[in-house]
Protein backbone atom coordinates (compact mmCIF):
# COMPACT_ATOMS: atom_id res chain seq x y z
CA UNK A 1 0.00 0.00 0.00
CA UNK A 2 1.39 3.29 -0.88
CA UNK A 3 2.10 5.65 2.08
CA UNK A 4 0.35 8.40 0.92
CA UNK A 5 -2.82 6.24 0.22
CA UNK A 6 -2.19 4.82 4.28
CA UNK A 7 -1.67 8.29 5.54
CA UNK A 8 -5.36 9.55 3.89
CA UNK A 9 -7.17 6.20 5.52
CA UNK A 10 -5.95 6.98 8.65
CA UNK A 11 -6.70 10.64 8.40
CA UNK A 12 -10.36 9.12 7.18
CA UNK A 13 -10.71 7.38 10.12
CA UNK A 14 -10.19 10.22 12.49
CA UNK A 15 -12.63 12.15 10.52
CA UNK A 16 -15.27 9.43 11.10
CA UNK A 17 -14.75 9.15 14.77
CA UNK A 18 -14.38 12.59 15.49
CA UNK A 19 -17.11 13.31 13.37
CA UNK A 20 -15.55 16.56 11.99
CA UNK A 21 -14.34 16.82 8.12
CA UNK A 22 -11.20 15.90 7.25
CA UNK A 23 -9.67 19.15 6.88
CA UNK A 24 -11.43 20.47 9.96
CA UNK A 25 -9.23 18.19 11.92
CA UNK A 26 -6.71 19.71 14.44
CA UNK A 27 -3.68 18.03 13.49
CA UNK A 28 -0.93 20.22 15.39
CA UNK A 29 -3.35 20.65 18.44
CA UNK A 30 -2.80 19.17 21.89
CA UNK A 31 -4.66 15.92 21.75
CA UNK A 32 -7.35 16.74 24.16
CA UNK A 33 -8.23 20.40 21.55
CA UNK A 34 -8.56 17.76 19.46
CA UNK A 35 -11.15 16.29 20.65
CA UNK A 36 -9.56 13.29 22.17
CA UNK A 37 -10.25 11.00 25.24
CA UNK A 38 -9.07 8.05 26.58
CA UNK A 39 -12.94 6.65 25.54
CA UNK A 40 -12.39 8.44 21.69
CA UNK A 41 -8.93 7.22 21.33
CA UNK A 42 -9.43 3.77 21.71
CA UNK A 43 -12.83 3.77 19.46
CA UNK A 44 -9.99 4.99 17.16
CA UNK A 45 -7.43 2.77 17.51
CA UNK A 46 -10.49 -0.74 17.31
CA UNK A 47 -11.14 1.03 13.59
CA UNK A 48 -7.86 1.46 12.64
CA UNK A 49 -7.56 -2.46 13.44
CA UNK A 50 -10.39 -3.26 12.07
CA UNK A 51 -10.05 -0.98 8.48
CA UNK A 52 -5.95 -2.01 8.35
CA UNK A 53 -6.04 -5.49 10.06
CA UNK A 54 -3.48 -4.86 12.51
CA UNK A 55 -3.63 -4.88 15.79
CA UNK A 56 -1.83 -1.89 18.11
CA UNK A 57 0.12 -2.79 21.17
CA UNK A 58 -1.48 -1.65 24.49
CA UNK A 59 0.85 1.41 25.36
CA UNK A 60 -0.87 2.77 22.34
CA UNK A 61 -4.05 2.61 23.58
CA UNK A 62 -2.67 5.61 26.13
CA UNK A 63 -3.64 8.88 23.77
CA UNK A 64 -1.45 11.07 26.36
CA UNK A 65 1.56 9.74 24.50
CA UNK A 66 1.10 11.60 21.57
CA UNK A 67 1.60 15.31 21.62
CA UNK A 68 -0.90 15.46 18.93
CA UNK A 69 -2.87 13.93 16.17
CA UNK A 70 -0.07 14.40 13.61
CA UNK A 71 2.45 12.30 15.62
CA UNK A 72 -0.23 9.88 16.30
CA UNK A 73 -0.69 9.73 12.72
CA UNK A 74 2.70 9.34 11.88
CA UNK A 75 2.71 6.58 14.79
CA UNK A 76 0.07 4.78 13.23
CA UNK A 77 0.90 4.61 9.84
CA UNK A 78 4.89 3.36 10.73
CA UNK A 79 2.94 0.94 12.64
CA UNK A 80 1.15 -0.44 10.25
CA UNK A 81 3.28 -0.36 7.87
CA UNK A 82 5.72 -2.63 9.83
CA UNK A 83 2.82 -5.09 10.21
CA UNK A 84 1.91 -5.40 6.49
CA UNK A 85 3.55 -8.46 4.57
CA UNK A 86 7.09 -7.53 2.78
CA UNK A 87 6.10 -8.40 -1.07
CA UNK A 88 9.25 -10.28 -2.82
CA UNK A 89 9.95 -9.01 -6.02
CA UNK A 90 13.02 -10.83 -6.52
CA UNK A 91 12.97 -13.02 -9.81
CA UNK A 92 13.64 -16.80 -9.38
CA UNK B 1 -20.89 47.65 26.13
CA UNK B 2 -18.09 45.29 26.60
CA UNK B 3 -16.57 44.26 29.87
CA UNK B 4 -13.89 41.52 30.48
CA UNK B 5 -11.78 40.31 33.53
CA UNK B 6 -8.12 40.84 32.60
CA UNK B 7 -5.63 38.64 33.83
CA UNK B 8 -7.67 35.30 33.96
CA UNK B 9 -6.49 32.26 32.32
CA UNK B 10 -8.48 28.26 31.76
CA UNK B 11 -7.72 25.69 33.87
CA UNK B 12 -5.86 22.37 31.96
CA UNK B 13 -3.91 21.06 34.01
CA UNK B 14 -6.33 18.21 35.55
CA UNK B 15 -9.61 17.11 36.51
CA UNK B 16 -10.46 17.35 40.02
CA UNK B 17 -13.65 15.45 41.36
CA UNK B 18 -15.76 18.08 39.16
CA UNK B 19 -16.27 20.21 36.25
CA UNK B 20 -17.20 22.73 38.81
CA UNK B 21 -13.18 23.09 40.21
CA UNK B 22 -11.82 23.02 36.45
CA UNK B 23 -14.08 26.89 36.73
CA UNK B 24 -12.99 27.71 40.35
CA UNK B 25 -9.42 27.48 39.78
CA UNK B 26 -9.11 30.08 37.62
CA UNK B 27 -10.85 31.89 39.99
CA UNK B 28 -8.25 31.63 42.62
CA UNK B 29 -5.91 32.02 40.19
CA UNK B 30 -6.81 35.48 39.30
CA UNK B 31 -7.28 36.30 43.20
CA UNK B 32 -3.22 35.22 44.15
CA UNK B 33 -4.96 32.46 46.01
CA UNK B 34 -2.68 28.98 46.25
CA UNK B 35 -4.49 25.92 44.67
CA UNK B 36 -2.81 23.47 46.96
CA UNK B 37 -5.47 25.21 50.16
CA UNK B 38 -8.50 23.10 47.82
CA UNK B 39 -6.60 20.42 46.98
CA UNK B 40 -4.76 19.57 50.53
CA UNK B 41 -8.82 19.90 51.67
CA UNK B 42 -9.58 16.63 50.19
CA UNK B 43 -9.12 13.08 51.16
CA UNK B 44 -8.89 10.62 48.45
CA UNK B 45 -10.33 7.63 49.65
CA UNK B 46 -10.84 4.30 47.94
CA UNK B 47 -13.82 2.10 48.67
CA UNK B 48 -14.77 -1.20 47.77
CA UNK B 49 -18.72 -1.52 48.22
CA UNK B 50 -19.02 -4.75 46.60
CA UNK B 51 -16.51 -6.81 44.62
CA UNK B 52 -17.84 -5.27 41.30
CA UNK B 53 -18.04 -1.88 42.54
CA UNK B 54 -14.50 0.10 43.46
CA UNK B 55 -13.73 3.50 43.07
CA UNK B 56 -12.51 6.96 44.66
CA UNK B 57 -14.38 9.36 47.10
CA UNK B 58 -13.07 12.81 48.25
CA UNK B 59 -13.86 13.55 51.69
CA UNK B 60 -13.67 17.33 52.97
CA UNK B 61 -11.66 17.77 56.15
CA UNK B 62 -12.84 21.45 56.29
CA UNK B 63 -16.08 23.08 54.62
CA UNK B 64 -15.20 24.50 51.78
CA UNK B 65 -16.36 28.17 52.52
CA UNK B 66 -14.17 28.26 55.23
CA UNK B 67 -11.29 27.24 53.18
CA UNK B 68 -12.14 29.87 50.73
CA UNK B 69 -12.72 32.56 53.91
CA UNK B 70 -9.22 32.14 55.37
CA UNK B 71 -7.87 32.63 51.86
CA UNK B 72 -9.73 36.55 52.14
CA UNK B 73 -12.51 34.67 49.07
CA UNK B 74 -16.53 34.01 49.76
CA UNK B 75 -18.86 32.49 47.59
CA UNK B 76 -22.12 34.80 47.17
CA UNK B 77 -25.11 32.33 45.50
CA UNK B 78 -27.44 33.17 42.62
CA UNK B 79 -30.64 32.77 44.36
CA UNK B 80 -33.89 31.27 43.01
CA UNK B 81 -35.74 34.33 41.83
CA UNK B 82 -32.62 36.40 41.14
CA UNK B 83 -32.23 37.50 37.62
CA UNK B 84 -28.92 35.71 36.17
CA UNK B 85 -28.04 38.71 33.45
CA UNK B 86 -28.05 41.09 36.20
CA UNK B 87 -26.57 38.97 38.82
CA UNK B 88 -23.89 38.04 36.12
CA UNK B 89 -22.65 41.68 34.80
CA UNK B 90 -22.97 42.86 38.47
CA UNK B 91 -20.46 40.76 38.88
CA UNK B 92 -18.44 41.45 35.99
CA UNK B 93 -18.57 44.91 36.80
CA UNK B 94 -16.94 44.49 39.89
CA UNK B 95 -14.30 42.37 38.38
CA UNK B 96 -15.47 39.21 40.31
CA UNK B 97 -15.59 35.76 38.01
CA UNK B 98 -18.75 33.74 38.19
CA UNK B 99 -19.49 29.95 37.95
CA UNK B 100 -22.78 29.30 36.32
CA UNK B 101 -24.50 25.79 36.59
CA UNK B 102 -25.88 25.02 33.22
CA UNK B 103 -27.17 21.83 31.27
CA UNK B 104 -24.87 21.27 28.42
CA UNK B 105 -28.17 20.58 26.00
CA UNK B 106 -28.47 24.67 25.57
CA UNK B 107 -24.88 25.05 25.32
CA UNK B 108 -24.24 26.19 21.48
CA UNK B 109 -20.51 26.12 22.00
CA UNK B 110 -20.93 22.37 22.92
CA UNK B 111 -21.44 21.15 19.73
CA UNK B 112 -21.13 17.00 20.32
CA UNK B 113 -23.79 17.78 23.21
CA UNK B 114 -26.04 20.69 22.10
CA UNK B 115 -29.84 19.76 21.92
CA UNK B 116 -28.65 15.99 22.49
CA UNK B 117 -27.82 15.27 25.47
CA UNK B 118 -28.86 16.68 29.31
CA UNK B 119 -25.99 17.14 31.32
CA UNK B 120 -25.14 19.02 34.28
CA UNK B 121 -22.08 20.96 33.76
CA UNK B 122 -20.61 24.62 34.98
CA UNK B 123 -18.77 27.47 33.21
CA UNK B 124 -16.94 30.30 34.54
CA UNK B 125 -18.52 33.73 33.35
CA UNK B 126 -15.29 36.12 32.69
CA UNK B 127 -16.95 38.79 30.81
CA UNK B 128 -19.65 39.90 28.49
CA UNK B 129 -20.63 41.96 25.25
CA UNK B 130 -23.46 43.95 25.14
CA UNK B 131 -23.70 44.30 21.56
CA UNK B 132 -23.47 40.75 20.41
CA UNK B 133 -25.65 39.94 23.67
CA UNK B 134 -23.01 37.23 24.42
CA UNK B 135 -21.22 36.34 27.56
CA UNK B 136 -17.31 35.23 27.55
CA UNK B 137 -17.27 32.22 29.63
CA UNK B 138 -14.37 29.08 30.06
CA UNK B 139 -15.40 25.76 29.28
CA UNK B 140 -14.22 22.52 27.20
CA UNK B 141 -13.93 23.20 23.55
CA UNK B 142 -14.93 19.18 23.53
CA UNK B 143 -16.77 17.66 26.01
CA UNK B 144 -15.03 15.56 28.34
CA UNK B 145 -11.45 16.63 27.72
CA UNK B 146 -9.23 19.03 29.25
CA UNK B 147 -9.63 21.84 26.44
CA UNK B 148 -11.06 24.78 28.76
CA UNK B 149 -10.91 28.09 26.65
CA UNK B 150 -12.24 31.13 26.40
CA UNK B 151 -15.74 30.81 24.35
CA UNK B 152 -19.18 33.03 23.75
CA UNK B 153 -22.67 32.33 24.22
CA UNK B 154 -25.65 34.30 23.96
CA UNK B 155 -27.16 35.78 26.93
CA UNK B 156 -30.36 33.71 25.81
CA UNK B 157 -28.96 30.70 25.60
CA UNK B 158 -26.74 30.96 29.02
CA UNK B 159 -30.38 31.44 30.33
CA UNK B 160 -31.82 28.85 28.86
CA UNK B 161 -29.24 26.39 29.89
CA UNK B 162 -29.09 27.84 33.47
CA UNK B 163 -32.92 27.75 33.90
CA UNK B 164 -32.96 23.65 32.72
CA UNK B 165 -30.39 23.15 35.50
CA UNK B 166 -32.90 24.11 38.02
CA UNK B 167 -36.03 22.63 36.41
CA UNK B 168 -33.70 19.16 35.31
CA UNK B 169 -31.19 18.52 38.10
CA UNK B 170 -33.83 19.61 40.89
CA UNK B 171 -32.07 17.06 42.90
CA UNK B 172 -28.79 18.77 42.95
CA UNK B 173 -28.08 20.95 45.74
CA UNK B 174 -25.31 22.78 44.07
CA UNK B 175 -27.11 26.45 43.67
CA UNK B 176 -27.47 27.72 40.13
CA UNK B 177 -24.38 30.25 40.55
CA UNK B 178 -21.61 31.53 42.22
CA UNK B 179 -20.07 34.39 42.31
CA UNK B 180 -16.57 34.29 43.74
CA UNK B 181 -15.59 37.59 45.57
CA UNK B 182 -13.14 38.90 47.88
CA UNK B 183 -14.44 38.98 51.56
CA UNK B 184 -13.83 42.18 53.18
CA UNK B 185 -15.01 40.98 56.49
CA UNK B 186 -11.54 38.78 56.95
CA UNK B 187 -8.08 38.80 56.99
CA UNK B 188 -6.37 36.57 54.08
CA UNK B 189 -4.00 34.58 55.60
CA UNK B 190 -0.73 34.91 54.14
CA UNK B 191 0.11 32.27 51.98
CA UNK B 192 3.56 31.83 53.87
CA UNK B 193 1.43 31.00 57.05
CA UNK B 194 0.67 27.77 55.58
CA UNK B 195 2.56 24.87 55.15
CA UNK B 196 0.69 22.76 52.33
CA UNK B 197 3.74 20.11 52.66
CA UNK B 198 3.04 19.89 55.93
CA UNK B 199 -0.96 19.68 55.88
CA UNK B 200 -0.60 17.26 53.03
CA UNK B 201 1.76 14.61 55.44
CA UNK B 202 -0.31 15.21 58.23
CA UNK B 203 -4.01 14.87 57.10
CA UNK B 204 -3.69 13.24 53.39
CA UNK B 205 -0.50 11.35 52.58
CA UNK B 206 -0.80 9.19 55.86
CA UNK B 207 -0.02 5.36 56.67
CA UNK B 208 -3.76 4.93 57.06
CA UNK B 209 -4.95 6.49 53.75
CA UNK B 210 -2.14 4.47 51.84
CA UNK B 211 -3.12 1.11 54.15
CA UNK B 212 -6.78 2.08 53.62
CA UNK B 213 -5.93 2.49 49.65
CA UNK B 214 -3.96 -0.42 49.64
CA UNK B 215 -6.49 -2.90 51.71
CA UNK B 216 -9.00 -1.93 48.70
CA UNK B 217 -7.05 -2.34 45.87
CA UNK B 218 -6.03 -6.19 47.48
CA UNK B 219 -9.51 -7.07 47.75
CA UNK B 220 -10.31 -5.49 44.29
CA UNK B 221 -7.13 -7.54 43.01
CA UNK B 222 -8.90 -10.82 44.36
CA UNK B 223 -11.91 -10.60 42.76
CA UNK B 224 -11.13 -8.58 39.41
CA UNK B 225 -11.30 -11.60 37.43
CA UNK B 226 -15.41 -12.68 38.34
CA UNK B 227 -16.06 -9.12 38.63
CA UNK B 228 -14.92 -8.15 35.07
CA UNK B 229 -17.25 -11.03 34.00
CA UNK B 230 -20.05 -9.96 35.85
CA UNK B 231 -20.28 -6.63 34.76
CA UNK B 232 -20.16 -7.84 31.55
CA UNK B 233 -22.81 -10.05 31.88
CA UNK B 234 -24.97 -6.89 33.36
CA UNK B 235 -24.05 -4.46 31.36
CA UNK B 236 -21.95 -2.09 33.71
CA UNK B 237 -18.89 -1.80 31.92
CA UNK B 238 -19.74 1.77 31.27
CA UNK B 239 -19.90 2.17 35.16
CA UNK B 240 -16.48 0.19 35.70
CA UNK B 241 -15.15 2.38 33.42
CA UNK B 242 -16.19 5.50 34.82
CA UNK B 243 -14.78 4.99 38.29
CA UNK B 244 -11.20 3.97 36.44
CA UNK B 245 -11.07 7.56 34.60
CA UNK B 246 -11.93 8.64 38.19
CA UNK B 247 -8.96 7.25 39.91
CA UNK B 248 -6.57 7.77 36.83
CA UNK B 249 -7.63 11.50 37.42
CA UNK B 250 -7.34 11.08 41.22
CA UNK B 251 -3.36 9.64 40.32
CA UNK B 252 -2.86 13.11 37.91
CA UNK B 253 -3.74 14.89 40.83
CA UNK B 254 -1.63 13.32 43.42
CA UNK B 255 1.82 13.54 40.78
CA UNK B 256 0.45 16.88 40.85
CA UNK B 257 0.44 17.49 44.69
CA UNK B 258 3.81 15.43 44.92
CA UNK B 259 5.76 17.26 42.72
CA UNK B 260 4.43 20.83 44.19
CA UNK B 261 5.18 19.80 47.74
CA UNK B 262 7.35 16.76 48.19
CA UNK B 263 9.76 16.75 45.40
CA UNK B 264 10.97 13.47 45.53
CA UNK B 265 11.90 12.08 42.36
CA UNK B 266 11.18 8.04 42.93
CA UNK B 267 7.84 8.40 44.39
CA UNK B 268 7.34 10.97 41.49
CA UNK B 269 8.32 7.93 38.98
CA UNK B 270 6.20 5.46 40.80
CA UNK B 271 2.99 8.13 40.73
CA UNK B 272 3.49 7.93 36.85
CA UNK B 273 3.75 3.84 36.71
CA UNK B 274 0.72 3.77 38.55
CA UNK B 275 -0.96 6.12 36.10
CA UNK B 276 0.32 3.92 33.10
CA UNK B 277 -1.05 0.46 34.90
CA UNK B 278 -4.43 1.98 35.73
CA UNK B 279 -4.89 3.33 31.72
CA UNK B 280 -3.94 0.19 30.53
CA UNK B 281 -6.65 -1.52 32.92
CA UNK B 282 -9.12 1.19 31.73
CA UNK B 283 -7.93 0.87 28.25
CA UNK B 284 -8.26 -2.63 28.20
CA UNK B 285 -11.86 -2.62 29.76
CA UNK B 286 -12.51 -0.34 27.28
CA UNK B 287 -11.45 -2.36 23.83
CA UNK B 288 -13.53 -5.15 25.28
CA UNK B 289 -16.45 -3.12 26.01
CA UNK B 290 -16.28 -2.47 22.34
CA UNK B 291 -15.59 -5.70 21.28
CA UNK B 292 -18.77 -7.06 23.72
CA UNK B 293 -16.74 -9.51 25.14
CA UNK B 294 -14.00 -10.23 27.52
CA UNK B 295 -10.94 -12.86 27.90
CA UNK B 296 -8.73 -14.73 29.99
CA UNK B 297 -6.10 -12.43 28.56
CA UNK B 298 -7.21 -9.83 29.08
CA UNK B 299 -8.16 -10.52 32.67
CA UNK B 300 -4.71 -11.43 33.30
CA UNK B 301 -3.17 -8.35 32.00
CA UNK B 302 -5.31 -6.42 34.41
CA UNK B 303 -4.55 -8.48 37.13
CA UNK B 304 -1.00 -8.17 36.47
CA UNK B 305 -1.32 -4.39 36.15
CA UNK B 306 -3.45 -4.47 39.67
CA UNK B 307 0.06 -6.20 41.40
CA UNK B 308 1.77 -3.49 40.17
CA UNK B 309 -0.51 -1.14 41.60
CA UNK B 310 -0.25 -2.46 44.70
CA UNK B 311 3.44 -3.03 45.01
CA UNK B 312 4.08 0.51 43.69
CA UNK B 313 1.44 2.43 46.33
CA UNK B 314 3.58 0.24 49.06
CA UNK B 315 6.31 2.35 47.86
CA UNK B 316 4.75 5.73 47.26
CA UNK B 317 3.77 4.59 51.29
CA UNK B 318 7.40 4.63 51.69
CA UNK B 319 8.60 7.94 50.47
CA UNK B 320 5.77 9.41 52.01
CA UNK B 321 7.49 8.06 55.37
CA UNK B 322 10.87 8.78 54.61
Amino acid sequence: MEQDVLYNGILETLSKELNTDVDDLSLDEEMEFAGINSLKFVQIIISLEGRFDVEFEDEALDYVKFASLREFCKFAQEWIMSKMPVLDNSKE
Amino acid sequence: MKRIIPGIEPFNNFFFISCFYNSLFPALKFYYVDIMSILTNYVPNYYVENPADFFVKYDAIDKEEDVLNRNGLKYIYLEKNDDLEKFVKSSIDSNTPVIVTIDWYYMRNQVELFEKVHRFHTVLVIGYDDVKRNYLIFDERHADTLSYELCEIAYEDLKKANDAYTQLFANHTEPGGWQICKNNSYEPVSDKSIDYAEVYKNKIATAAVWEKRIGVLEKVKENIGPTLIQQFNDNLVEHIVDNLNDIVNHKRVEKYIANQLIQNTEMSKNIDHIIDCWSLIRNKILKCSFAGCVNKNVIQIVQAALNDIVRLEREVLKSIMQ
